[in-house]
C-alpha cells in the first residue's frame, strides 16, 4: 500500500495505491494521522490505484471521516475501482463518506 | 461506619465490569442485558444459600463451589443457546455481570449476619474478594463455553458438549481451590486482581483480532454474492452454478425459497459486520426496521428450507455460531 499526501492551497490531496489490507493498516493509521488535525480540512482521497480495502481499512476511512465532521471539513473519496466501491455501497458506508 | 463498610465491601466489585466495558472497542455488549445479568447473579447467591440451607451443604466447600458456580453457569448456558453471546468479549462482560451481582448480593449476606462490625480496610479486601471469586469463575466460565460454541475444541457436536462440560469444570474448580485459601486473602486477592487485568486486557486485544479476521474473511464474498444476485449475474458465479445443480433435487418452492434465504442472510451478514465496523469507528449501529423485518423473515425461511436445505447451502452460506449471534444480535 503507497500513500502520498500532498498540500495545495487549502486542499489535501491523498493517493492510494494497492491493497489495504490487515498487514499495512497499523502503517496506514500513522500515515493519515497528520489528517487528524487542523482546522477545516478539506480532504480529497484519489482510489484510482487501490484495489482492496480490510474491514480495518474501512474503519481507518471512517475514523478520519469523524475526525473531519468534528472539525467542520470535508472529506471526498473518488476514482473507486467498482469492486471497491460496490463493498462501501452495499455495507452502507457510502451514505456516511462522500464518494465522486 | 456501617454504611462505609457495605460501600467498600460493594464498589470494587461493579468496577470489574467496568473496565471491561473500556477494554471493548466493539461495544458489543447492550446495557439493560448487563443490569439483567446483575439482578440474576445477585437472585441466584440467595438461591445458592437457599439451597445449601435446604441440602445442609453450606460447611462444605466443594458442595457450595459446585452449587454456585453450576446455578451461575446456567444462566451463562442459557444466554449462549438463546444466541444473545458469540464472542469472548461478550461472554466474558456478561458472565462478569452475574458474577458482580452474585458478589453483591453475597457480601450483602455476609455483612447482614455478623460482619457489619469490620473494619473499612477489611471490606474493601471483602469487596475484592468477592469480585475475584465470583467474577473470575462466570467470566471464566462464559469464555470457555463460548470457545466450546465456537467449535475451538472440534465442530462435532460431542466435543461441544465435552467444552461445556470442561467450561463447568473449570469453574468450580477454580473457586473451588480460592475457597480453600492456599495464600493468605491480602496475597491471593492482590494477585489475582493484576492477573484478571492482564488477562482481560489480552483477551479483549485477541477479541479484536479474531473480530476484523472474522469480518475479512467473510465480508467480501457476502459483497460480491450479494451484487451478483442484486445484479441478476447469479448463474454465471461459481455459487450460481452450484445452486443450480440443487435444483432437481428440492422442490420448486423450496429452492425458491433457498435464494431468497441466501439473500436475506447475506443482507443481515452485511449489516451485522458493518455494524461492528461502525462502533469500532465510533459511529452510531445503524439498526433498521427493514432488517428487524429481514430477520423474521430469514427464521421463517429457515423453517421452511429445513435443516436439508440449510446443509445444501453450506459451500455458499456456511453459517457458524458467530453469524448466527452476529445477524441476532447486531442488526
Amino acid at each position: 500500500m503507497n500513500v502520498t499526501i500532498t498540500n495545495e492551497d487549502n486542499k489535501t490531496l491523498v493517493v492510494l495505491s494497492g491493497r489495504l489490507d490487515t498487514t499495512n493498516a497499523a502503517q496506514f493509521q500513522q500515515d493519515i494521522a497528520p489528517l487528524m488535525e487542523g482546522e477545516n480540512p478539506e480532504i480529497e482521497i484519489d482510489c484510482t490505484e487501490m484495489e482492496y480495502t480490510s474491514s480495518q481499512g474501512l474503519r481507518m476511512f471512517l475514523l478520519l471521516q469523524k475526525s473531519v465532521m468534528a472539525r467542520k471539513g470535508n472529506l471526498v473519496m473518488k476514482n473507486m475501482k467498482p469492486q471497491v466501491k460496490e463493498v462501501f455501497d452495499i455495507t452502507g458506508f457510502s451514505n456516511i463518506i462522500k464518494i465522486v | 461506619m456501617t454504611v462505609l463498610t457495605y460501600f467498600c465491601a460493594l464498589i470494587p466489585i461493579p468496577l470489574f465490569v467496568l473496565v471491561l466495558l473500556l477494554m471493548d472497542a466493539f461495544a458489543l455488549t447492550d446495557r439493560k442485558r448487563i443490569a439483567l445479568m446483575m439482578l440474576s447473579g445477585a437472585l441466584c447467591c440467595f438461591l445458592c444459600r437457599f439451597l445449601s440451607f435446604i441440602l445442609g451443604c453450606g460447611g462444605s466447600l466443594l458442595a457450595v463451589s459446585f452449587i454456585e458456580e453450576f446455578l451461575k453457569g446456567t444462566i451463562v448456558l442459557r444466554l449462549a443457546l438463546r444466541r444473545k453471546i458469540g464472542l469472548l468479549g461478550d461472554a466474558t462482560i456478561y458472565g462478569s455481570s452475574i458474577g458482580v451481582g452474585f458478589g453483591m448480593a453475597d457480601n450483602v449476606l455476609k455483612l447482614a449476619t455478623g460482619a457489619s462490625g469490620i473494619s473499612a480496610a477489611h471490606s474493601i479486601l471483602l469487596g475484592f474478594e468477592a469480585a475475584v471469586m465470583h467474577v473470575g469463575c462466570t467470566s471464566l466460565l462464559a469464555m470457555v463455553l463460548i470457545m466450546a460454541m465456537q467449535g475451538k475444541f472440534g465442530e462435532e457436536a460431542s466435543k461441544k458438549r465435552l467444552g461445556v462440560v470442561v467450561a463447568f469444570v473449570a469453574a468450580i474448580a477454580v473457586h473451588f481451590v480460592h475457597a480453600l485459601e492456599p495464600l493468605p486473602p491480602l496475597v491471593l486477592t492482590s494477585i489475582l486482581v493484576v492477573y484478571f487485568g492482564i488477562s482481560k486486557y489480552s483477551l479483549f486485544k485477541k477479541n479484536e483480532r479474531y473480530i476484523h479476521d472474522w469480518i475479512d474473511s467473510s465480508i467480501g464474498n457476502d459483497v460480491a454474492l450479494l451484487a451478483s444476485m442484486r445484479k441478476g449475474e447469479l448463474s454465471e458465479t461459481n455459487a450460481g452454478k452450484y445452486l443450480l445443480s440443487l435444483k432437481e433435487r428440492f422442490d420448486p418452492e423450496v429452492f425458491f425459497d433457498m435464494l431468497c434465504y441466501i439473500s436475506e442472510y447475506l443482507n443481515l451478514s452485511i449489516a451485522a459486520k458493518s455494524n461492528l465496523i461502525l462502533k469500532e469507528a465510533g459511529f452510531e449501529a445503524d439498526r433498521s426496521e427493514e432488517n428487524a423485518k429481514r430477520l423474521q423473515e430469514l427464521k421463517s425461511l429457515k423453517k421452511r428450507i429445513g435443516a436439508s436445505g440449510e446443509l445444501a447451502l453450506t459451500p455458499i452460506v456456511d453459517i457458524k455460531n458467530v453469524d448466527r449471534w452476529a445477524v441476532n444480535e447486531l442488526v
